[in-house]
């Protein structure tokens, strides 16, 4: 009975309820379930596909950017070593220079040596030993078809120094790319009685800057340096465009001529330069052929080019007028990074206004400028436009970039039938996506590497990256390919490493014991002050850069300035006018971070490959508008493209917009990854500025 | 076995026919549950929706479904607080419309969210001056509430109610079912009104926002009227529909025409109160935030039209029509302004979601185009596909229309006598009204 | 914060950084305009004149960190979105958001942004972020919150000297340290002495949308009347070239 009443038996559904009523309550009151809520909170908090941030100690490592040759200084600041965001030191980087360490990550890097088998398709791209790369190019060296040739978007530098001896001793052509900052002042070497001269802009001291089509604000030299000029010097900038590039809309004063009249326009200044009194005695002298060119400009008065240039006489004649009292004025032509280089007759004329305003040695002008030591200075490169047609049999191709376009069809044309095209990209882009054998050099910031002054600075200078990624144990530098090949060949020179190269150049600066060294903190010391080549040298690896004094030495050369008028009007064309442009840096022989994404794929701030610009009047001409897709045709062939409509361009011509691609677009290798580049009528003296096109809806 | 379940003294299609009738239902469901895949799992951008517009298809039609879904809050406000009594013939069917309208909606917001697995925080870190907050906790609520509702309709099926319990469980649930619908109404109101206030808030958006009446935007007393007023024209719409589906009588006519009368209403005073709030709106909220109104309805494709439309074509003019007596005996004339008011309600929502998020607010802005990508399309259609299985088998297998049994006999026997109605009694206002409309008419 | 539209030449090095400083991912394959992930967008803005007359105006828009009833902040359900009381700088938690984007709605300024897919980068770029700052997850909105690591940075930095204040060198946005042209001037408004205070009051400095009221802490500054007349005008009517079906 006892036992009944203290363990009942038979268990009721009340006291079951009643169990679990009071377990729910027990269990309530204990911290359990709030542990499970909060654990649940952090659980749907937490997201298991976003990347796991590294660890490590922060640090900050300078270096210098290497994508142009503006070698802009870098602050790095690290985390356990690898570099996580950039910022210039002296003056802002660029865009694509502050996302410059994701280079080496690139979607499309290339980290082995790759043989490819035809020229337009991307599945036949093998990989193999560096070794065998080599070999491929040692035969076809061995077989002497053609001449041997290398294209180096950057010259200047030690590495490019290499190329110049190696193809010294192979009996080579050195080229660079036809569109370059230097246009104007190769084209006064040409022009002057001693050619070896060196010649820089004085941008700094100038007060007037006339620019026929030279992206001057947007890219051009050191970036933020034109862009303090622009804000905060003296200069007052004046832009002779035939499209409202971003240049044109951020200087002083813009002159909108007609596509194809640059020339012309140039020639009626040299007009009123010449025949209205405007030239001194002293430039008189200097000029070998002034009756020839007294000749040849005098019918072109701005009144009779104006119809044709579409830049009023009083405008011109003020310019001209201007130019010749201002005593810190300078004139440059050059191109857009997309648009291709000025005919050599329009840069003779350009060259030419500089040569009768005196500008040519004079500050704010064009300045001699002395070379690095342990760089000699050499004869004026050949461009490629100028290699001779099919001549080529086995062709080098620099994976630098000089941030201009250059068309396939420019490069194509120079290659003898079967040649050889070599590259040393280090990323798939639509030149290196063409070549046989590609053997990828380190990317940026993952090898050491000499920067020379940028092309047009004034003076010469040096500085040197520092590597700040590691470098990929497949990727080969140029100079261990020279070195392997030039063992085959039995080539005697010896080709050392970057870095070796770049020392080298310290020594020969620290002896010359000329200029000054300017570190990233703004202190200046002297070449001289500098106890040995080892200290100079930590200086450079510190991010500091050397600057030469001024060329003082030499007389002023004679000048010849070989001036022609025939063929000076623009030429009459059917259809519209297609200008191609890009963003430098962006356009053909370069890949930039795909974070760039945020400023042409994910905003309007540029507009990427296959897009076009209209003037909306032209547009819905031809019943378009914003947004359709289009196809543009030319004598190249026919591309399809997406539409957008902006008053500011001038109507009747199609503005044409070639890099970058947007992300995740196709391998350039691929024939879709084309861009409207191939659509431009490359002529044979290299340019593609106006291309006569025509376009409908799609 | 499935004649058993099926209520007695009603007449069901066969077993295989009604299989037939869900099957492309069924299909639908799958293809839109796919959709839902797609969306919960790869990402939402397989939707056509952006950082402009960021709300898309499913909240307006989330916020339509809710405002139609308002029958079954407003029926039970009528039928257990007002005691109109004639409303029993439809209550069960505006609890079943209800149900399908809220679980639905809410199923395509868990869609639409990024991070439905945190859709409890709100309940956990509740931002009190959030509209959305208010919506959320009153429709979670409010759903409960509808399915307490509806399980009774569920137990009165012919084989449950053999189980003594759940007879006297849903005895005891019925006893309780004023106090249910009193809470339905008032948590009703609040999240009809909040859902209003979401849009009527928006400073940033002053082609949405609206002036303060108390701590609520007016919107938030709009929508709730429009709600009330659109909510017993679609169950006048749905039930009509089943008819026609069913090829029966479910209702006495008596019964639509008192729906549409609540309609009507109901909708008067929204068009009056719209109206005003519209005028206040055109010539102080808007201008004083640096918008004159009528720069809004500049473009071609939301013109003043949408404005006209939506206040006169889909609202006065239903209202005045659903308003007399005579018009309303007219079948076909009472559901053409029962499907104008519901086009109203569709047309209100769409202006306050997709209008709102359309048109410019920076001045460098562009007017934005928004097409939903089939997968939203497909997400959505899954609702209407499980509202029209739940709904289809709810009619099989439970008496949703007490008045069926009655009409079905009535028919049986041939009886050509008119049905008898219950004794209208018409306010002093409604008469007025009345005259004034058939007067105009 | 106040932005010199007269100095912006549209470079977008702003935006790079503020991509690069954030950990936002790259673009996938189809994003656009539209349904990017970008705290700082620039947007190009014409004058719509006529071939030689047109001119290009670049804004950049960003989170305008509204004072007075912060949009966004009122209107998120589970508090995701905070106003600091100190620095006035509007913040969000994307570990708490929802992802029901009531926020970008709200927003006039379309500042903010929502990660319609997860964020992708290659390996190494993974490797190379930016370890103060969490990477924001698929399903979750973000903005600006004028680069909360770096202020952290600052607040760590000043905390080891032994100070309260934050020195206001050590703490400058992503975009203003990045800006070539140093377009944009940051700093404490509330600071009578600062520049960013006399900026903000100096002629033909303007706000976007002021007649709102919600008093955004970021001002924009232009000596051309057109751009003047822009801001000014707070609904242009639709540019004929933007709209198509």
């Amino acid at each position: 009975m006892n036992r009944k009443t203290v363990m009942p038996s038979k268990l009721t559904r009340r006291d079951i309820l009643k169990y679990s009523g009071g377990t729910l309550l027990g269990v309530m009151l204990s911290p359990l379930p709030w542990k499970l809520l909060d654990d649940s909170a952090i659980w749907t908090q937490n997201w298991s596909l976003t990347p796991k941030l590294s660890h490590g100690p922060l640090s900050s490592l300078v270096s210098r950017c290497t994508l142009c040759q503006a070698g802009c200084a870098v602050q790095a600041d690290c985390v356990g070593g690898t570099p996580y965001r950039l910022a210039g030191i002296d003056g802002g980087l660029c865009a694509p220079g502050l996302a410059g360490h994701h280079l080496a990550h690139h979607p499309l890097r290339i980290v082995h040596p790759h043989l490819f088998s035809g020229r337009d398709d991307m599945s036949t791209m093998t990989a193999v030993p560096l070794n065998e790369a080599a070999a491929v190019i040692s035969k076809r060296l061995a077989l002497r078809i053609g001449s041997t040739a290398v294209l180096d978007h950057q010259p200047g530098r030690p590495v490019s120094e290499q190329y110049r001896t190696f193809l010294a001793a192979a009996d080579g052509l050195y080229l660079v790319p036809s569109s370059r900052e230097e246009e104007t002042v190769a084209r006064l070497r040409a022009m002057s009685s001693v050619p070896s001269h060196n010649y820089g802009f004085d941008l700094e001291n100038s007060t007037l800057i006339v620019s026929f089509g030279a992206p001057l604000l947007d890219g051009w030299g050191v970036p933020s340096v034109m862009q303090s000029l622009r804000l905060n010097g003296a200069a007052r900038f004046v832009q002779v465009d035939c499209r409202r590039s971003r240049t044109a809309a951020q200087a002083h004063e813009w002159l909108p001529v007609r596509p194809g009249t640059e020339r012309l326009l140039a020639l009626s200044v040299l007009n009123v330069l010449l025949h209205e009194g405007l030239v001194t005695a002293a430039v008189k002298r200097n000029v070998a052929d002034l009756n020839d060119a007294l000749r040849t400009t005098r019918p072109l008065t701005p009144e009779a080019a104006a119809p044709v240039t579409g830049i009023a006489a009083p405008v011109v004649r003020d310019l001209a007028v201007r130019l010749a009292a201002s005593d810190g004025a300078v004139v440059l032509s050059g191109a857009d990074a997309g648009g291709g280089p000025f005919d050599a007759e329009t840069q003779k004329a350009v060259a030419a206004i500089n040569v009768l305003i005196g500008a040519v040695g004079r500050r704010g002008g064009i300045v001699r400028r002395t070379t690095v030591p342990g760089i000699p200075a050499h004869a004026p490169a050949m461009t490629l436009a100028e290699a001779p047609d099919r001549s080529i049999g086995v062709l080098f191709v620099d994976g630098a970039d000089s941030g201009y376009a250059v068309p396939w069809e420019l490069i194509e044309r120079k290659l003898q039938k079967d040649a050889l095209v070599v590259s040393f990209s280090p990323v798939l882009n639509t030149v290196s996506a063409h070549a046989d054998v590609l053997i990828p050099a380190p990317a940026p910031y993952e090898a050491a590497a000499g920067i020379p002054n940028g092309p047009g600075a004034p003076a010469a200078s040096f500085a040197v990256s520092m590597p700040l990624l590691p470098k990929n144990e497949h990727t080969a530098e140029p100079s261990d390919v020279l070195r392997l090949l030039a063992a085959e060949l039995g080539i005697a020179p010896e080709f050392p490493s970057s870095e070796d190269a770049a020392k080298r150049t310290a020594e020969a600066v620290h002896a010359s014991k000329r200029g000054s060294v300017r570190t990233p903190d703004g202190s200046v010391t002297a070449v001289a002050e500098i106890g040995s080549a080892e200290e100079l040298w930590t200086l450079f690896t510190g991010g500091a850069r050397w600057t030469d004094e001024p060329e003082r030495t030499g007389a002023m050369p004679r000048f010849t300035l070989g001036l022609t008028g025939t063929d000076a009007a623009a030429p009459t064309m059917q259809g519209l006018a297609m200008i191609a442009n890009g963003w430098r840096g962006t356009v053909s022989a370069s890949q930039i971070s795909p974070v760039l994404s945020k400023v042409f794929q994910e905003s309007e701030l540029r507009h990427n490959a296959g897009t076009v610009l209209l003037n909306p009047l032209t547009a819905s001409s031809f019943g378009l508008n914003a947004g359709d897709a289009a196809t543009v045709s030319t004598d190249r062939g026919t591309m399809t493209v997406r539409v957008r409509t902006d008053a500011g361009v001038r109507p009747d011509t199609i503005e044409a917009v070639i890099g970058p691609l947007p992300n995740g677009a196709e391998t350039p290798r691929h024939p879709s990854g084309r861009t409207m580049l191939d659509l431009c009528a490359v002529a044979a003296d290299g340019t593609w500025r106006i291309t006569p096109a025509f376009i409908q809806k799609a | 076995m499935d004649s058993l379940l099926i209520p007695r003294g009603v007449q069901r299609t066969t077993f295989g026919r009604f299989l037939l009738w869900l099957l492309p239902w069924s299909a639908l469901l799958l293809v839109g549950l796919y959709a839902i895949y797609l969306c919960l799992i790869e990402g939402l951008y397989h939707t056509n929706m952006d950082n402009r517009f960021a709300f898309g298809i499913w909240i307006f039609l989330d916020l339509t479904v809710i405002a139609l879904g308002a029958g079954a809050f407003f029926t039970g406000f009528l039928l257990y607080i007002l005691r109109r009594t004639e409303l029993k013939a439809v209550i069960n069917s505006a609890v079943i419309i209800g149900l399908i309208c809220y679980s639905g909606a809410v199923l395509v917001l868990m869609v639409d969210v990024g991070q439905p697995l945190r859709a409890w925080f709100t309940f956990w870190h509740p931002n009190t001056h959030s509209m959305l907050t208010e919506v959320t906790f009153c429709l979670t609520c409010y759903l409960i509430v509808l399915l307490i509702e509806y399980i009774p309709i569920v137990l009165k099926n012919r084989q449950l109610r053999q189980i003594p319990k759940f007879l006297v469980f849903e005895f005891q649930l019925h006893k309780l079912m004023p106090v249910f619908a009193g809470i339905g109404t008032l948590l009703s109101f609040f999240h009809q009104g909040s859902l209003g206030g979401l849009f009527g808030v928006l400073r940033g958006r002053p082609f949405a926002f609206r002036e303060e009446l108390g701590i609520w935007p007016s919107t938030f007393f709009l929508f709730v009227i429009s709600a009330a007023a659109a909510g017993p024209s679609f169950i006048m719409l749905t039930t009509r529909l089943a008819e026609a589906v069913t090829r029966k009588r479910l209702v006495r006519d008596d019964v639509y025409r008192f729906l549409g009368r609540v309609s009507g209403i109901m909708l008067i005073a929204y068009v009056l109160l719209k109206t005003v709030d519209t005028l206040i709106w055109i010539n102080s909220t808007s201008p004083g935030s640096g918008f004159p109104a009528f720069e809004f309805y500049a473009t071609r494709s939301f013109g003043t039209w949408i404005l006209f439309t939506e206040i006169v074509l889909f609202g006065l003019l239903p209202a005045l029509v659903l308003l007399s007596d005579r018009m309303r005996r007219n079948r076909r004339v009472l559901f053409t302004a029962g499907a104008l008011v519901c086009c109203g309600v569709l047309l209100n929502r769409f202006v306050m979601t997709i209008q709102t998020l359309a048109l410019p607010t920076l001045p460098f802005d562009a007017f934005l185009t928004y097409l939903p990508s089939w997968e939203e399309v497909a997400a959505f259609l899954f609702v209407i596909a499980y509202g029209m299985i739940l709904y289809s088998v709810t009619y099989r297998y439970a008496t949703v229309f007490p008045q069926e049994k009655e009409l079905s006999m009535a028919r049986a026997d041939a009886a050509e006598a008119p049905a008898p109605s219950f004794p209208r009694r018409p306010s002093f206002v409604t008469a007025l009204i009345d005259r004034f409309a058939s007067s105009k008419l | 914060m106040v932005i010199d539209l007269d100095r912006c030449n549209g470079c977008g090095a702003c935006a790079v950084a503020c991509a690069v400083e954030n950990n936002v991912p790259p673009a996938h394959q189809q994003a656009n305009t539209r349904n990017a992930v970008s705290l700082m967008n620039v947007s190009a803005v014409s004058n719509h004149e006529q071939f030689p007359a047109g001119d290009t105006a670049y804004i950049p828009m960003f989170c305008q960190q509204c004072e007075n009833e912060t949009p966004c902040m009122t209107v998120c359900p589970q508090n995701a979105v905070d106003v600091d009381p100190v620095t006035g700088i509007v913040g969000q938690v994307p570990q708490r958001c929802l992802g029901c984007r009531y926020c970008m709605t709200a927003c006039p300024y379309h500042a903010r942004t929502f990660n319609w897919r997860d964020p992708e980068w290659t390996d190494g770029m993974k490797a190379q972020l930016n370890p103060a700052v969490a990477p924001r997850m698929r399903g979750v909105v973000e903005k600006c919150n004028f680069c909360h690591g770096r202020l952290h940075a600052a607040r760590e930095k000043a905390a080891a000297a032994g100070r309260n204040e934050i020195d206001p060198a050590d703490y400058v946005p992503a975009c203003v340290a990045s800006c070539p042209t140093n377009a944009i001037t940051f700093g404490d408004l509330n600071d009578e002495e600062s520049d960013v205070c006399r900026l903000s009051k100096s002629d033909g400095a303007f706000r976007f949308l002021a007649r709102l009221g919600t008093e955004p802490k970021v001002y924009y500054h232009t000596t051309k009347p057109w751009v003047r007349a822009l801001a000014e005008r707070s609904l242009t009517r639709t540019r004929q070239e933007e709209f198509h079906g």
